[in-house]
């Protein structure tokens, strides 16, 4: 295989193919190290990976639950965690523009979101956040269902 | 927590698709910071073959290309990739694949430049697309 002087890494172990986790966030450049920096707080440096716009509203509309399926068929990761953020340009947010309305319209999705996976994955522990600009503003767990 | 997001900053320096894989996400956050752009990010399942297989996709990118007005798109592709399954050659298996999904970006939206990457287990290949 032909070789060149690009960056080179750590090296990839090729056989370490199973994770507890898969962690769905969304694809702004914005909100990036913000989402890096929740993931690394709960120890989720090393997980399955989906970047993809508005991430609870493609849940809960479906578009990304054959995805999150196959990964699991591939990594038999038993918990997923979405990370939403405020000031999504692919929410729908209904017209909505204060963020206390933004809060509720994602905290729905994120519930709707977890009754989409576990139409298919029942036992799945879904994990929901709503990353705000300076904190995380709300959070979800599917095993108790609160908000906080 | 964490530094406050600027809003403001809406111009995103690139787009990078690279695959879901957690066994090369250190590997791709290697290669993105050698970038030294803001980037915009879409982490789907085979990165190229996404493009190419994925009918949707295409809407997904020029929504983020409608925010963001990025010009550059980097697809950051993987050997062993479960994507691919099992293949003879992963240089030319993943130049091709790269280079169909140059070809459905480029016919979507002419004025972005499509850079690819493959990734082995220690550093970055020279494809040629």
């Amino acid at each position: 295989m032909a070789e060149n002087n690009y960056r080179e890494y750590h090296p990839v172990d090729l056989d370490n193919k199973q994770v507890d986790d898969l962690l769905v966030t969304c694809s702004d450049h914005r909100f990036q190290r913000a989402f890096e920096a929740v993931a690394q707080n709960r120890d989720l440096e090393r997980a399955d990976k989906i970047v993809f716009p508005a991430p609870a509203q493609n849940i809960a509309n479906g578009v990304l639950i054959p995805t999150i399926e196959k990964l699991q068929s591939l990594h038999a990761f038993s918990t997923v965690s979405v990370y939403d953020h405020l000031y999504c340009g692919g929410t729908d947010y209904e017209g909505a523009s204060a963020e206390e309305e933004m809060i509720l319209i994602h905290q729905r999705k994120q519930v709707a979101a977890i009754n989409a996976i576990h139409e298919v994955m029942p036992e799945m522990t879904v994990i929901t956040y709503v990353v705000g600009v300076e904190e995380i503003v709300s959070a979800t767990d599917s095993r108790i269902l609160s908000y906080v | 927590m964490y530094n406050p997001v600027d809003l403001n900053k809406k111009k995103a320096g690139a787009l990078v698709i690279h695959c879901a894989d957690p066994r090369f996400q250190a590997a791709y956050r290697s290669v993105t910071d050698g970038l030294r752009v803001y980037h915009d990010l879409l982490a789907v399942p085979g990165a190229s073959k996404a493009v190419v297989d994925n009918l949707s996709i295409i809407d997904y990118i020029k929504l983020l290309a409608s925010f963001h007005h990025f010009e550059t798109i980097h697809i950051l592709d993987h050997v062993d990739c479960g994507a691919f399954g099992p293949v003879d050659n992963e240089l030319s298996e993943h130049a091709k694949m790269l280079a169909e999904a140059t070809r459905k970006i480029n016919r979507a939206m002419p004025k972005l430049k499509v850079i690819p990457h493959l990734l082995d287990e220690r550093q970055e290949l020279t494809v040629e697309v």
